[in-house]
């Protein structure tokens, strides 16, 4: 039995005028916003590359402790637990998902695609529960991010699209600015603290030692000032990783000021993506250097 | 007639600037306190004398101290907080500048004990134990207090 079939002419006029609509609402296609996409996928990979070296600097220092042979430091003295900083980095490894998730949704948004509310945002909202434990900055920081995740689970539960694009961009602005700058402070001054500590273990380890070798320990010598340069030079691509994180930083918060600025002023998204594509490109950039360094070191 | 209760001035949490001020604060002693250390070494001391291996410890602990203060003792709450951080302050300066060039183990030894003692001092939360544990640090420092 054959099925009745609608006329050729017919279906064509269907797809010509579903085409025209959804031109004339101002849908943009996927690739217009594929800088933002982008960049979420870029930030996801390269952020935690060096929030996660809170705890990895505390496990190398340990590792310096446990090499020192016992009859140079105190019997009492204790490797440090980095169960604390482990739980710090897991923490900051959220907040900047939930960065990646919001420009991630922002890209959705710009494509007309629509946002929806999974498992996993219920499961960030709950995961980026505060410890008390955790320094004000850190916890300013988780505090933003679950502003931002509410306000995307908001967005995705009344089903947002394109046209509340700019909505979504100006309500989050505070949170985002704030978010930013919180993330940035705690990889600029207090992992950079952890860091210099670790300079310090570094020195302490290799140095004396060094100043105290016999003029028989030549070769032996040698090879221990290549080792102690090549674990300085992994510290220096961590520096500038700290350079490179403030600076993405800096610039999603400028990208996000400037998002909002033309939200309020209903620029089409496809105008909005080609002004601010070279600086989402310059992050993406940044992001890159990151993951480049931190496969070296 | 009834004695007037004194009164307490309520404790104030410090400020994310006045804790990192202090991370960096027991961050450079234990910096200074490692190149005192250095300095013996390569002027002949072994590794494993005890003054040397004490310095050592001493620059584990207030490392420590210092990620302590920077990453997780959220919510340090003062009762005078300005005036106990500036205690701290004056008190951790002049240790910082006292081991810059020493080459007595012994004074280094003693600043570095009275600063970690300080760093006890202040997660007591207790402003008498503080004052009078800046006032040690800069006694040894050589402050005139």
């Amino acid at each position: 039995m054959s099925l009745p079939m609608a006329p050729r002419g017919l279906a064509l006029r269907i797809v010509a005028g579903a085409t025209f609509l959804l031109a004339a609402n101002g849908c943009v296609d996927q690739k217009d916003a594929a800088n933002l996409s982008k960049l979420s996928d870029e930030a996801r990979v390269s952020l935690p590359r060096v929030s996660n070296d809170v705890a990895g600097t505390c496990a190398r220092q340990n590792t310096l402790f446990e090499n020192t042979p016992q009859a140079e430091r105190p019997a009492a003295e204790q490797a440090q637990d980095c169960k604390p900083y482990q739980e710090i980095a897991d923490h900051l490894a959220k907040d900047e998902n939930v960065l990646a998730d919001y420009f991630d949704a922002l890209g959705k948004l710009a494509s007309n695609q629509p946002l929806s509310y999974d498992t996993t945002i219920e499961e960030n909202v709950t995961a980026t529960k505060l410890n008390s434990a955790l320094s004000a900055n850190t916890a300013s920081a988780g505090n933003d991010a679950q502003r931002i995740l509410k306000s995307l689970a908001d967005a995705a539960t009344k089903g947002y699209r394109e046209k509340q694009l700019g909505q979504l961009i100006q309500q989050d602005d505070p949170a985002i600015q704030s978010l930013t700058q919180g993330l940035k402070r705690v990889i600029t001054v207090d992992y950079a603290l952890l860091l210099s500590n670790e300079e310090v273990s570094l020195d302490t380890f290799y140095k004396g030692p060094m100043a105290g070798a016999q003029p028989t320990e030549r070769l032996t010598l040698i090879l221990v000032q290549r080792q102690y340069a090549h674990d300085k030079a992994a510290l220096e691509f961590r520096k500038e990783d700290i350079a490179a994180y403030s600076k993405v930083m800096d610039d999603i918060a400028s990208l996000h000021a400037k998002l909002k600025q033309d939200a309020a002023k209903k620029i089409s998204v496809v105008e909005i993506d080609k002004q601010l594509g070279p600086i989402i490109r310059s992050i993406i950039n940044a992001l890159s250097d990151i993951q480049s360094r931190s496969n070296k070191s | 007639m009834k004695t007037p209760t004194p009164v307490t001035p309520a404790a104030t949490t410090l400020s994310n600037d006045q804790m990192q001020a202090l991370a960096q604060s027991f961050h450079d002693i234990a910096v200074e306190i490692g190149q005192v250390r250095l300095n013996a070494i390569t002027a002949g001391s072994k590794l494993t004398d005890p003054a040397i291996v004490q310095l050592q410890g001493y620059v584990y602990s207030l490392m420590n101290i210092a990620a302590g203060f920077a990453m997780q003792d959220a919510n340090i709450a003062l009762a005078n907080a300005d005036q106990a951080v500036n205690q701290i302050s004056v008190a951790t300066k002049a240790a910082d500048h006292a081991l810059d060039k020493l080459q007595k183990i012994d004074k280094a030894v003693n600043i570095a004990s009275s600063a970690i003692i300080l760093a006890m001092a202040i997660t007591t939360k207790d402003p008498g134990q503080i004052e009078s544990a800046a006032r040690s640090v800069a006694k040894a420092a050589g402050l005139d207090v």
